[in-house]
This record gives C-alpha cells, structure tokens and sequence, in this order.
C-alpha cells in the first residue's frame, strides 16, 4: 500500500474528498451501525424476510415431496438447479477478486468495496451450496459428501469432478469466511471503542478479540493478510474452474471443451462486480455514502466489468468457431441448432426452441456492457444500474444456456424434448434472494461495511514520509520517487 | 497485639500437670473440673479475639475493597466462627466435668469410693475435651489473626497512593499524527526499551523499523501448516480411494497411480491449512484473544482504533524508571501523557 499516493503528474487524485480525516472515515461507517435504520432499510428487509420464509417454505415442500416437484426431467437432470448454483458461486467471485486480487496488484480503490463485496462471497456461497444438497435428492444422506466414515464403510470417490466440487466450495466457503473476519477485527474494535451501551461493548469486544491496534499485532496482521491474499488469488481460480470440471470433464457436445475454466472465471467475476455494483447503488443511497464510494470507484467497477463482458464475448466466438473449425457434427448441432437456432435444422424445418435463452444471453452480456466505452455511462449511476441489472441476467442464462441446451435436444430419440421450469424452480430461486438479501441487509446494519482501518491507511496522510516533509518541493520529488518502483518496500 | 495474646496464652496451658502424691477420686474430678473451667474460660478468650480480628479485617475490606483484602476478610471470619463454635464446645464439656466432680464428691461423702472413682474418670474425660475445644478455639483464633495481618497489610501499601487499588501499569503517550509517531517511537527504541508498544487505528508504514522489530515468522507458519494439508490430501485419497477401499473403474487405478484427478484435492487442501495456520499464526503471534489488558484503562486509549497514534511503555520493562521514562517521553512532545494504572487481583 506504499503507492497509496495519486501520481499528480499522471492527472491522479486521491480517492476520497481533499482534506477527508480519519475521524471523518470512522463517523461515516460506525454511524450507520449506531443510528437507526433508515425507512429505506426497512423497506428493503421486510420483503427480504418474507422470501426467505418462501425459501423454506418451498426446502420443505421439496423435502417432503421429492425433485420431482421441479422441472427436471429426462433429458435435462441438469437445470434451474446448477444454474442457479454456479450462478451464486459466480457472484461470490468478484467478492475474492476485489479482495485478494486487488489487494496483490495494491489497487487501493477497492478499500471502499471489499468489505461489501467480500459479505456478498460468503453469502452468495451459502445460497448457492443450497442447490447441489437438495439436488442430491436425499439431502439427509449429504453427509456421504464428505470423507467421514459412514454406515457402508464407503468412502467417497476422488476422481469425480462433484467431488472436487465440495472440497472447492468448502474451502472457498471457508477461506473466505476467515478473510473477511480478520479483516473485520479492528474494525471491530473500533465499534467496540465507540460503543455507548454496555450490550454493544460486550458484543463487539468479543468479536474484536481484544485488539488494542498495536503495532506488534499489526506486523503480524499485515503479513497475514497479505497470505490471504495470496492463497485467495489461485483458490478464486480454482474454484470457478472445478466448478466448470463439472461440465468439462464429461463428453457431452457443448460441455467438453478446455475453454470452459478460464470462461467461467471470467464470466464468474463479469457477474460478481455487476451485482456488487448494483447492491452498492441501493446502499449507497440508503445511507448516504457517497463519500466513501465515489464516481472514481464506480467508474472503476465499470471497467472492470467491461474488460470482463469482452472476455465472456470472446469466449461466446470461440465456442462458435471450434464448433465449426472442428467439423464435428455433434458439437456444431449444440451451437448452432440448439442454442443459435441458425444453420442447423431439425427434420421438421425448426430451430431448437430454446434460441431466445442464447440471444437474451448476448444481448445483455455481450452487447449491454459494451456502453461502457462511452464515459458518460461509465458516470450515469441510472444507467449503470440498469447495465449491471442486465448483466446479472445476462450471466444466469449463460449458465442457463450451458446446461439446458446442451441437454434438451440430444443424440437419441429418448434424449429428445424440453424444458419448463416449475414453480418451485422459481420460487426456491426467488428465495434464496430472500437468504442473500436478509444477510447482506443485516451485515450493512450491524458490521462495518467498509474496511475503516484500510481506508484510512490510503488517505494521503496515513503513513509518514521521508525526512523532509516540510518542504512542499522536496515532498513532491519524495513521492515521485516512492510510486515509480511500485514493490519497493 | 495479636502477638501478645498468644504469649500470654501458652503459659497458662501448661497448668495441666498433675499435684504431688496420690489424690482421692474427689480430689481428681475437683482438679479436672477446674481445669475444664480454666480451658473453657481461654476458648471464650480466643473466640473474642478471633471476632476482633474478623471486624478488623472486614473494615480493611470497607475501606480497600480488593480481591486481597475480601480473601482475608472472609477468612477471619470464618476462624472467628469456628472459634465461637469451640469456645460453646469448651463451656460444655466444662459445665459436664463440674457436674462429674459434684457427683464424686457426693459420692465420696457416702462412702460410695466405686461410684466417685467413675465420676473422676468422668469429669477427667470432660476435662480433656474441653482442653482439646479450647486448644482448637486458639488455633482458629490465631487463624483469624493470621487473616486479618494480610488484611491489614494489604490495606496498608495501598495507602498513599490516591487511588489504593491500583498499580502503575505503563506510561501512555497520545500523538497527532503518524510523523509525530514515528520520530518517538525511534527515540523509545534507541532508549533501550523492550516492553513497549505503538497502538494506530492501521498500519502504519515505516513504524517496523522505526521500533526496530525483527520480520515476522508468520510464514513458515502458514507454510508448514500448507504441507500439512497438502500430504494429508495425498493420503488421504491414496488411503480411502486405494488401500482400504479400492475403487477400479473401467481397470483404471485412483489415488497415486490416477494422480492428476488427485490434483484439484491436493490444491484445495493446501490452501484450506495454510489459511487455517495463517488465522492461527496470527492470534498466537499476537496472543490474541486477551480482552483485559491495562491499557484499556484509560479512557483516551478508546481513540487509538479512531484517529490518534499511542506509545505505551510497560513498568514491567527492565529500563522503566517512573521519572526517566517520563521525562523521556515528554521530550517527544506528546499531545498527552498518562500513567495508566491497572486493578490488583
């Protein structure tokens, strides 16, 4: 974080408002924690816990009825249910990105969102580790997932990718619940310290471990985030790889291609930011923190995700261009019959009946991102709300896309048919919403949303410079020196 | 005080032996009878003493109250109540050998020599309990003096301090600004000091070497704990997958000779012990959890996770003088400047 100073001869500037304290930083967070919620809030929970009840509502009609009461069937085994979990999985991803990537690449401008986006990864996991333990279909036996000794004196096989599947998500889950925590300690502290009531001091001064800031700690602490970081950066590549292993590793026409790990992490951190930005929108307005989030950070976001839209466009082409560089019947049929619905017809004279599911997919991956070349969408919040809405969209039909339409037109008269989704598969997507959200709503209220402590260490004044620092002159020259070789220190 | 009493008691004690010549029954019982009397007339003695003790050691305990003074207090007190316990034992076994010798000598009177000689044997038995209550009664006693000596003494080093309670913990010193920080930090570190510490509400960059610590273990922790998880993952497939269980699919091995279906395990693995030795690592290196610590005594310390910089310089610290160790942190020009004390017990 040396180069936390904007390189002025570059046009820089610092992240946050000229002249922001650090008191000014520990107000703005700490008091959405300590003053009531605001009606926004409220207006945001209450339907919030409401899906959450159809959550549960729709686990126990499942539960109690069997799969069946969704849409899955012969040939699609596979539907709303792992598109909807690596969809979740996805939107965790750009929590780790900005995270741990940043972090390593000592982009400060994520200090105002990873805290946000880091809340979004554990939750979206959680939401999405819902999907696989039902879809097992006794989700009572789930605990065979695991390499524990059970009643067969079985244990699990190894060499199946939906095995490597739970030891990746597990550990994701894990890591990056740890992460965040560690993260959170002295921002616990410092709730702990401003804390009035002696319930609040409790609470958070359990959490906060006790953490007084000092130096001999902090030691520690940096360089323990710092391998966080650095073991969080291949795990997020794993993790959106193994999960694309699932489909990769199989030799189903459409699925089996060596592209998918890179495309899935890509596409995987494309959806993350679009959904990070759009809850940061609400939020944002909820509790006026425009200060702490400014244009700078938004217009970042959306580079990101424009970088990110284009590798996803590109991975779309590829797909299509081996399909038919290849020659190969089988793989040119997915593409270009069941998902383009052009080139390749049916004896009947018809495209494959899912082709609007491929184009709604371009349309707001592929194209809708493609505005943010102009910068004055880059700066329209209207506008880039809409985009990222889109873009979430755009990235469940993706998965969408992958799954059912290489399924549901395939290579035998009984892997012949449709799919329509049922209203469980829509409720129970709709619920886990309600899981996401009440979380993240109750995350907002009750833990520091932005990383205090990281904050303020980019403030232009948080570390101290060299010896003179009184003189304007040498004090410019200082900083010149000190950015250039960003790994100095 | 309570010294003089205890003195004072051992002689009397030694009034047990017996007269000269050979004594009659009656005789006997009188001289057991009295003797009672004289042991429970010392237990009564002991049991006021042991009272006075306990109310002197509970107005220690008003006056400093502290976990020392309140062990004391309540110590005495119970002595004081055992006490009280064998001075009423004594006066029985007393008001017993009175009556056994009032028998014998009645019965001496009657010529009746067999019914006197048990009432003799009676009230010497009697007599011997009540030495043994009235012995016990002293113990107790000089127990509760015991007691009420810490009590007192407790009390007394605490006087003269202001606040009794407390001792001096360390020296606090609050700062502006990281500059500020950093120029005393490496006065305090060129003094010679070990035990001290800067507290800032992040890292501050530069303050590592301006407090002249050497780098972190953190990652051979993280390492290790990184292998660990690695060949755990190879044995655990190779033991599950292939000697205990072993699954052959299509003539195909798992485990080792299948290794890079091992590969995704191994990797994920690894990164979940690394990551659990990195949390660990963290808190031990950091002895964390510790939520009592001196410092957080003071109430300007709750600014140090807002927007102020703090030295602290522990008394436990070979080179801590209470004048140098001011002087020279108020030759860093601090904004202010405490002696955080911390609660005793």
């Amino acid at each position: 974080m040396s180069a936390a100073a904007p390189i002025t001869e570059l046009g820089e500037r610092s992240l946050l408002p000229e002249g922001t304290t650090f008191n000014d930083v520990t107000e703005a967070v700490c008091r959405v924690t300590e003053t009531k919620a605001p009606r926004g809030w409220w207006i945001l929970f209450l339907p919030s816990v409401g899906l959450l009840g159809l959550m549960v509502a729709c686990i126990g009609y499942l539960v109690t009825m069997g799969v069946g009461v969704w849409g899955n069937n012969s040939p699609n085994y596979w539907a709303w249910d792992i598109t909807n979990f690596v969809w979740w999985i996805g939107i965790g991803h750009a929590g780790t990105l900005i995270s741990a990537i940043l972090f390593l690449f000592r982009q400060n401008w994520r200090t105002s969102i990873n805290r946000f986006a880091e809340a979004m990864t554990v939750f979206a996991v959680l939401c999405a580790s819902i999907f696989p333990a039902l879809h097992t279909g006794r989700p009572w036996f789930d605990y065979y997932l695991f390499p524990i000794p059970n009643q067969m004196a079985m244990w699990p096989n190894f060499k199946s990718p939906l095995m490597w599947d739970v030891f990746a998500v597990n550990t994701y889950l894990t890591i990056s619940v740890i992460f965040w925590y560690v993260g959170l300690i002295p921002d616990l502290a410092t709730l702990r310290d401003r804390s009035k009531s002696l319930l609040r001091k409790r609470i958070y001064g359990a959490l906060a471990l006790g953490w007084r800031g000092s130096h001999r700690h902090w030691q520690h602490y940096e360089r323990g985030y710092l391998i966080f970081a650095a073991i969080s950066t291949p795990l997020v590549l794993s993790v959106h790889s193994v999960v694309s292993f699932d489909f990769a590793t199989s030799v189903m026409p459409g699925w089996h291609t060596t592209i998918f790990p890179p495309y899935f992490v890509a596409g995987a951190v494309f959806s993350g930011f679009a959904l990070v930005l759009t809850l940061m929108l609400i939020v944002r307005a909820v509790f006026g923190l425009h200060n702490l989030v400014t244009l700078k950070h938004l217009d970042l976001m959306n580079k990101f995700m424009l970088a990110t839209g284009i590798m996803v466009g590109y991975a779309y082409a590829l797909e299509f261009f081996i399909a038919w560089y290849s020659g190969n019947p089988y793989e040119s049929w997915v593409f270009f019959h069941n998902r383009l619905g052009f080139g390749y017809l049916d004896e009947m004279g018809n495209w494959g009946p899912l082709w609007w599911s491929y184009w709604a997919m371009v349309s707001c991956n592929v194209i809708s991102p493609q505005l943010f070349w102009f910068k004055r969408i880059r700066t329209s919040i209207p506008a880039m709300f809409v985009i990222t809405i889109f873009i979430n969209i755009g990235m469940w039909f993706e998965r969408f896309v992958i799954i059912v339409t290489s399924l549901y037109r395939d290579f035998l008269p009984g892997s012949w048919g449709s799919f329509e989704a049922t209203w469980v598969d829509i409720a129970l997507y709709l619920g886990t919403f309600g899981l996401f959200m009440t979380l993240f709503l109750l995350f907002v209220r009750w833990i520091p949303m932005f990383a205090i402590a990281e904050i303020k260490a980019t403030l232009p004044h948080a570390h101290p410079h060299a010896e003179h620092h009184d003189d304007e002159h040498e004090h410019a020259h200082d900083h010149g020196a000190e950015v250039a070789p960003a790994p100095a220190e | 005080m309570a010294d003089d009493t205890k003195d004072d008691d051992k002689p009397r004690k030694k009034s047990t032996l017996l007269g000269v010549g050979a004594p009659s029954a009656e005789e006997i019982a009188a001289d057991a009878a009295a003797k009672a009397e004289a042991a429970a007339d010392d237990a009564k003695a002991s049991e006021r003493l042991a009272e006075r003790a306990a109310r002197e050691a509970a107005d220690d305990e008003k006056h400093v109250p502290s976990k020392v003074t309140k062990a004391a207090a309540g110590e005495a007190e119970a002595a004081a109540d055992e006490a009280e316990v064998d001075a009423v034992k004594a006066r029985t076994s007393a008001e017993v050998a009175k009556d056994a010798a009032k028998k014998a000598a009645k019965a001496a009177a009657k010529g009746d020599e067999a019914a006197a000689a048990a009432e003799s044997k009676k009230a010497l038995e009697a007599s011997e309990r009540a030495a043994e209550a009235s012995k016990a009664a002293k113990a107790a006693s000089a127990q509760a003096i015991e007691a009420q000596k810490k009590a007192d003494a407790a009390r007394i080093s605490h006087v003269g301090e202001g606040e009794p309670e407390k001792r001096p913990a360390l020296y606090l010193a609050e700062y502006e600004s990281p500059e500020a920080l950093a120029e005393a930090a490496k006065k305090v570190r060129d003094a010679g000091y070990e035990k001290w510490d800067c507290h800032t509400p992040y890292p501050v960059h530069g303050l590592d070497d301006a407090m002249g610590l050497p780098p972190t273990k953190l990652g051979f922790v993280s390492f290790i704990a990184g292998m660990v998880g690695l060949v755990s993952a190879v044995l655990m497939i190779q033991y599950m997958n292939n000697w205990d269980y072993p699954i052959i699919i299509g003539g195909k091995p798992t485990g080792i000779g299948a290794f890079p279906s091992m590969v995704p395990i191994m990797f994920e693995l690894t990164i979940l012990l690394t990551g659990f030795g990195t949390l660990f690592g963290i808190l031990h290196f950091a002895k964390l959890p510790r939520h009592h610590h001196p410092i957080f005594e003071s109430d300007r310390f709750e600014a140090a996770t807002d927007d102020k910089f703090f030295i602290s310089i522990e008394v436990g610290d070979q080179k801590f003088d209470m004048k140098k160790t001011r002087a020279l942190l108020e030759s860093t020009e601090p904004s202010y400047l405490e002696l955080v004390e911390e609660e005793i017990g």
